[in-house]
Parts: C-alpha cells; sequence; structure tokens
C-alpha cells in the first residue's frame, strides 16, 4: 500500500532542524551579547521558538521554551548565572516566549493532524479506487470476495471472514451463499443478522459492543448482499477512520454484486423470452407444416376407407402412394425438428469419429437415388481425401437435407451437383441446383428455423410446385446447427448462370495414425 | 411349411397390420404384446416340435426393455432376431447388434424393407450350425472364399491379406450389417477395436478395387454410424 509520506506532511519524527534552529540562536545569542541590547536578544530568542515549534509537538516546545528562557534567564538577564530576574520587563519577556511557543507548537499540531486525516482520506480513497478496479477486473463473486478478504485482512491486521449471497439468498438455503474463512456458532449467526439487518454490529458500532468481532454489511441499494466479520481486531487500530473506510469496501462490493445480479436477471428475462418465442414459432410451424400433410393423408386415407369398392386399382395404388409420400414427408420433419430441438439442448453430446466423406456422401447418395431414381444427380469426389471428424449421422442428415432441398427448389429437368474440393485445412462441399436461387436478403435467413423464401408457399392451398417446396424451415436450421457443433461453415453462395450452391466447409485436423500393412 | 416368425410389439394397430402382412407373404405369424408374454410363447415353442424360425423385436416393452429379451433369447436359443425400433440414437442400435441382433430396422419403415430385411436374417439362420457362407456372386463380382479367389468380371482381383480378411468377413454375414467394433476385432483384433480410421482406409481401397463408382457403392454399403453390409 502507499505510504503517507507520499503526501508531504511534516511527521513528529523530524526533531532535528529544531535542534538546529536553537543551536544557531544561541550562537547568535552569543556573539551578539553586548552588541545588541537584551530586547533584542530576546526577540532572537521568541523568533527561534517559534520557528522550532514547526518541527516539535506542541509540549515539546513549551517545555524547551521554558527550559531556553531560563537559561536566557542564567546567561544574559542581570544578575548574570542566577535567575533571579531583577526587572518587570524581562519576566514580561519570559512570559511571551512561552506564550508563543505554545501557540506556535498548537497551530502546528492543528495543522499536522489536519495534513494526517486528509492524507489517510487520501490513501483510503486511493484503496478504494484500486478495489474497484480490481473488482471490475474479476468477473466471478467468489474471487472479488477473496479480494475484499485479503486488503480487510491487512488493513486491520486481523482474522475476517466473508459470507456472499446472491439470487436473494437467505439463511434456509434459498439462493446461492458462500462463506470465505472461519466463522461458526455465534460469528455465522452475526453475519447473517448483519446481512440482514443491513447495519454494522461490534465494538465501536454502537450496537452488540460487547462482542468482540465487528460485523460488516455488504450494502446494495436496497439491500445487503454479503456480511464481513473481524474477529478480534486490535481496538486500537481499528479507528473510526479506518472503519469507515472498510465499510465503503464492503459496500463496493455490495454494489458489485448487485450489479452483477441485475444483469444475471436481465440475460435471464432476454433468454426466458427469446425460448418462449422460439417455442411460439415451433408451435405455429409445427401446426402449419404438419397439418398440412396430415391432411393430404387423412385426405387419401379416408377415400380409400370410405369409396374403396367405387374406384380403380389405379386410383387406390395412386392414393396409397400419396399416402406413403405424406407419411415420409412427416417422418423427415419430425426428424429434423427433434434433431434441432436435441441440437439446441446438448450441442456438447454428440459422438465424433474418424470418418470417410466420401462414404458419407455415398451413403446420402443411395438415399437420394432410391427416392428420386429419375433425377440427374452428379457427384464429383476427388481422390485421396483426409478423413473428418465428425459424427457420421448428423452429417448425412446434413447433406440429405441440402439435397432434398436442391431437388425440391430447381425444376424436374435440370441437374443437381456435388462438387467436393480438398482444400489445405478443409474440405469444401457443394450442393449446386439450377433452380431460381435466392435473393441477397434472404442468404442468411433461409437457415432461421421456420422462416420460408417463398413465402406463398406458406399458403396451404398453393400450387402443385409449391406444395413441393413446403416445411424445408426446419430443415436447413437443423443443417446450420449441425454444421455448428462440427465448427464448420454453411452459406449460400449463387451459382452461374442461374441456381444456387449451398456451400459446407468442413475442418481437416491432424489425420490419426494408420500403420502400413506388413 | 411356413416359417414361423415371433412377433412382439406392443403397439396393437402396428402388430396387427405387420402381422397381417406376414400371414400374406406366407409366414406363420406368433404376436406377443409383451416381454413376459414373449418369452412364454419362447419357452412352450423352442421345445415343441415346431419351434420359431425367426424373433421379430420392438425394444419398446411395457413391461421391460427390448434389449434384456434380446440378450436371455440369445443366451438361450440360436434363434436369429430382427430389432425393429423407433429410437433413433446409433450408439444403442451398435450395443444391440454387439449383443447378439441379427440386423435392426428403426420405424417407421415400409414393409418390403421389413420383408427384405427378414428374408436377409432367415437365410443366416443357423449361422451356429451349418457352414458360413463362403462364396459370393453379385453382377460381375465372384468371391470364393475357399480358394481365396475375388474375380471381377472374370479377372482376378489382388488384394492385400487385410483387404481379403477385412471382405471375407462381410461376405460371411452377406446382406447383414457388421458393426464397426466387430470387422475391427475380427480383422485387426482386441487392441484396435476403437480405430474406426483403418476401416475407412481399407474400405475406402477394397471400393477402389472392386466398385465401378467408388463414391456410389452397389456392393460395400455404408450403414453411417454402425458398420458395413454387403449388398446381396
Amino acid at each position: 500500500m502507499l505510504s503517507s509520506r507520499r503526501f508531504g506532511t511534516p511527521q513528529f519524527e523530524v526533531r532535528w532542524p529544531a535542534a538546529l534552529i536553537w543551536l544557531c540562536a544561541w550562537a547568535l545569542l552569543w556573539s551578539l551579547d553586548g552588541i545588541l541590547n537584551l530586547g533584542n536578544l530576546a526577540l532572537l530568542m521568541v523568533l527561534a521558538s517559534a520557528m522550532a515549534g514547526v518541527w516539535l509537538s506542541a509540549a515539546a516546545s513549551v517545555g524547551t521554551s521554558a527550559a531556553f528562557v531560563l537559561m536566557f534567564n542564567w546567561c544574559f538577564v542581570e544578575p548574570r548565572y542566577t535567575f533571579n530576574v531583577q526587572l518587570h520587563q524581562d519576566l514580561l519577556l519570559l512570559v511571551t516566549m512561552l506564550g508563543v511557543s505554545a501557540v506556535v507548537g498548537y497551530l502546528m499540531v492543528r495543522l499536522r493532524m489536519a495534513a494526517e486525516v486528509e492524507s489517510k482520506h487520501a490513501q483510503s480513497s486511493e484503496q478504494l479506487r484500486e478495489l474497484s478496479e480490481a473488482f471490475r477486473e474479476t468477473l466471478d463473486a467468489a474471487s472479488k470476495g477473496q479480494r475484499l478478504q485479503a486488503l480487510m485482512a491487512q488493513q486491520a491486521s486481523c482474522p475476517v471472514s466473508v459470507l456472499l449471497l446472491q439470487d436473494g439468498a437467505s439463511e434456509d438455503g434459498l439462493g446461492h451463499s458462500e462463506l470465505m474463512g472461519p466463522a461458526e456458532g455465534q460469528n455465522l449467526q452475526g453475519l447473517w443478522a448483519c446481512a440482514q439487518q443491513l447495519a454494522e454490529m461490534g465494538p465501536g458500532t454502537g450496537r452488540h459492543e460487547n462482542q468482540a468481532t465487528v460485523f460488516l454489511p455488504l450494502r446494495g441499494r436496497s439491500r445487503a448482499y454479503g456480511a464481513v466479520a473481524l474477529h478480534r481486531p486490535d481496538a486500537k487500530l481499528l479507528t473510526p477512520l479506518l472503519r469507515e473506510m472498510l465499510q465503503q469496501s464492503c459496500d463496493l462490493l455490495g454494489l458489485e454484486l448487485e450489479r452483477a445480479q441485475t444483469l444475471r436477471s436481465a440475460q435471464h428475462a432476454k433468454d426466458e423470452a427469446q425460448s418462449q418465442s422460439l417455442r411460439n414459432t415451433l408451435l405455429t410451424s409445427i401446426s402449419h407444416d404438419y397439418r398440412t400433410p396430415l391432411a393430404n393423408l387423412m385426405g387419401a386415407a379416408s377415400v380409400i376407407h370410405d369409396q374403396a369398392p367405387r374406384l380403380t386399382t389405379d386410383k387406390i395404388a395412386g392414393l396409397a402412394q400419396t399416402v406413403l409420400d405424406e407419411a415420409q414427408h412427416l417422418n423427415r420433419m419430425t426428424t429434423n425438428t427433434l434433431q434441432l430441438a436435441r441440437l439446441d439442448a446438448a450441442p456438447l453430446q454428440i459422438k465424433k469419429d474418424w470418418e470417410s466423406l466420401q462414404e458419407i456422401l455415398g451413403s446420402v447418395m443411395a438415399k437420394a437415388r432410391q427416392r428420386y431414381p429419375k433425377r440427374q444427380i452428379g457427384v464429383l469426389v476427388p481422390q485421396g481425401m483426409p478423413l473428418v471428424h465428425c459424427d457420421a449421422i448428423l452429417l448425412v442428415q446434413l447433406f440429405d437435407n441440402l439435397i432434398e432441398n436442391a431437388i425440391k427448389y430447381s425444376p424436374e429437368n435440370t441437374p443437381i451437383d456435388i462438387q467436393v474440393q480438398d482444400l489445405p485445412n478443409a474440405l469444401e462441399v457443394r450442393v449446386i441446383d439450377q433452380g431460381l436461387g435466392i435473393a441477397d436478403a434472404w442468404k442468411d435467413k433461409v437457415f432461421q428455423a421456420f422462416e420460408r423464401v417463398h413465402a406463398d408457399t406458406a399458403q396451404a392451398d398453393a400450387t402443385d410446385a409449391a406444395q413441393l417446396r413446403r416445411g424445408m424451415g426446419v430443415g436447413l436450421a437443423v443443417c446450420k446447427a449441425i454444421a455448428k457443433v462440427h465448427d464448420a461453415k454453411l452459406w449460400v453462395e449463387d451459382h452461374q448462370p442461374q441456381g444456387t450452391a449451398m456451400c459446407l466447409s468442413l475442418p481437416v485436423l491432424q489425420q490419426p495414425l494408420v500403420m502400413a500393412e506388413a | 411349411m411356413a416359417l414361423k416368425v415371433l412377433l412382439v410389439e406392443d403397439d396393437r394397430d402396428l402388430r396387427q397390420t405387420l402381422r397381417d402382412a406376414l400371414s400374406v407373404e406366407g409366414y406363420e405369424v406368433v404376436a406377443s404384446g409383451s416381454a413376459a408374454d414373449a418369452s412364454a410363447v419362447l419357452r412352450h415353442t423352442m421345445s415343441s416340435d415346431t419351434p420359431l424360425d425367426l424373433l421379430v423385436l420392438d425394444l419398446g416393452l411395457p413391461d421391460g426393455d427390448g434389449g434384456d429379451l434380446l440378450r436371455s433369447v440369445r443366451a438361450q436359443y440360436a434363434l436369429p432376431i430382427l430389432i425393429i425400433s423407433a429410437r433413433h440414437d446409433d450408439a444403442n442400435k451398435v450395443a444391440l447388434l454387439d449383443a447378439g441382433a441379427d440386423d435392426y430396422l428403426v420405424k417407421p419403415f415400409s414393409i418390403s424393407e421389413l420383408l427384405a430385411r427378414m428374408r436377409v436374417t432367415l437365410r443366416h439362420r443357423g449361422t451356429v450350425v451349418l457352414a458360413p457362407q463362403t462364396h459370393y456372386q453379385r453382377g460381375a463380382l465372384q468371391i470364393d472364399l475357399a480358394k481365396h479367389t475375388v474375380l471381377a468380371a472374370g479377372q482376378a482381383v489382388h488384394l492385400t491379406p487385410t483387404e481379403f480378411k477385412l471382405l471375407a468377413r462381410l461376405v460371411r454375414q452377406t446382406g447383414q450389417v457388421v458393426t464397426h467394433r466387430q470387422l475391427l476385432l475380427d480383422v485387426w483384433g482386441p487392441e484396435h477395436v476403437d480405430q474406426t480410421q483403418y476401416l475407412r482406409l481399407y474400405m475406402g481401397q477394397l471400393r477402389a478395387k472392386l466398385e465401378a463408382n467408388p463414391t456410389e457403392p452397389i456392393l460395400l454399403l455404408t450403414e453411417p454410424g454402425v458398420g458395413y453390409r454387403l449388398a446381396e
């Protein structure tokens, strides 16, 4: 901590200038004796006494002045070498000298004390500033508490315990309370009582004076966020000034904790609102996206059920196909929605392994070709690609969604292309269609759950082409979430001359060791 | 004589649908809705003159986990088991396959998928008793494990010893999925069961030698997160 010397006030310890002044004064007196009359010599004495008073305490100043006046009387006042004073003027001189010395000494002491207080104030405000800076740098409440504990222990030179109360903590174990340092039985009760009553307790505070421990609350604006106990502090050391400074430190922490808690509850409220809004969009979307295929399913199934005898076999087969298609569509949407919820809830619980991108794309292609046997899909994969550390199931789902999207959002007679580029630190996969493309304004939005590029497809009774495209909102959101858990980037590019390229950049890590065959 | 199948499925509608569909295909179906009932049926029929040929087992049963039933059946009988389950997580799938299930199917599935899987599983019935499959032919590819030959369009294909071991392991269970763990254990040994990178590398090499288009294989199929399957 800072030394008070920095504030430049004279100290009681510095006494030698007074001795020097008296020495000089006596040398002058001796040399001027006989040249000047006694009155002028006496004035010299008064001057020396006043000057020496600057460096001496009031008592010392008066004492030395008295001693020197007696010596002056002995040496210079007639009759010399006796303590007899012949003239009244000489007596007056002695009294004047004593009076001036006393006044100067008293004034100096007052000045010093004022300076002392000033310096202590400056010191403590400096300490408070440092403490508040330290609080701002440390993030968690516990280390802030430790910081305060260390400072108080140093200042009061006694053991200190700190009780921190957060999130509306109470003695019944609600909220979050934390105790640092030793405090048991009465002391622990004292800490809680001090925090609850928002008041200092213990010797020198006017409350519970007989206690050996001083309790200080960590005051916020409306309530205490804990308390501090100073165990058996040195009564002389713990001046009201120091106690005030310690209380200010406590309040600093109290306000700091209050601020943190306000921030936390604001964040919590924000999260709550966000999840509420996600839930609402989810419900809206489910009610629409699920009702449409369900309506088709129910329509087709009920026609078969009610009118089967009057329908041709071809017609029934067609309706059954509708039932199958819609069921598959529902299955895909359910899988996507569940995956989105799962990745949202526990993004770190995925199981990664070394996988071959070629294999993953192969199994995605097998499914796509089965679903769309007539569609032209080209795959271009370089040889000898590095392995990717990923969850294969998730990546299959990602590519499956991208390909499904590409197929649905482009005319039936245009090809879909899948291209992989082996870059130094990444594998870049592009799924390219030749459809209408995506407007710049939508390039980021398409990845948000339940946004749709083609707003008209949100109508349940849209055209056949639009019907095909419904329900991909969750699909791309899942892709984004899957990319995120793999530290991969997913973005939209325009494809020339027309169409869209969905691009995924997968990071390539240090490859695992494979021992060559003997 | 019709093949006898025990169908354990707790959903009554699905049980009825599957039962009807399997009957239409000529199977004799015994249906059961709980683990306890299925155990009783197994006890009675397995010692009778007409034992079961196949167990189709749903995992989520009202009175117990299908996984436990699987393990107890596997411990007592050499009965092929096909798992049908609504659970999506592949760790569970792998655990069941490693515990002795012959194959699995994730709900929802189509009847044709179920029938195809049943056919494969039934063909492997008795793998414990009979000699395992040693010959494979599909398209232009011919594999004879006994003679140690692999022919593609009549031409001998040179495989390294490890490639051959890996291929042979898949041939022995043609049509069925073999888990990563099982392949690594049988081909590389117990100290390598977690090193899937070996599988990726050697499957890549095998495909390069045997498939017309290694990116879209038609013989050596990938079951993402689970294992590999040699197409029938």
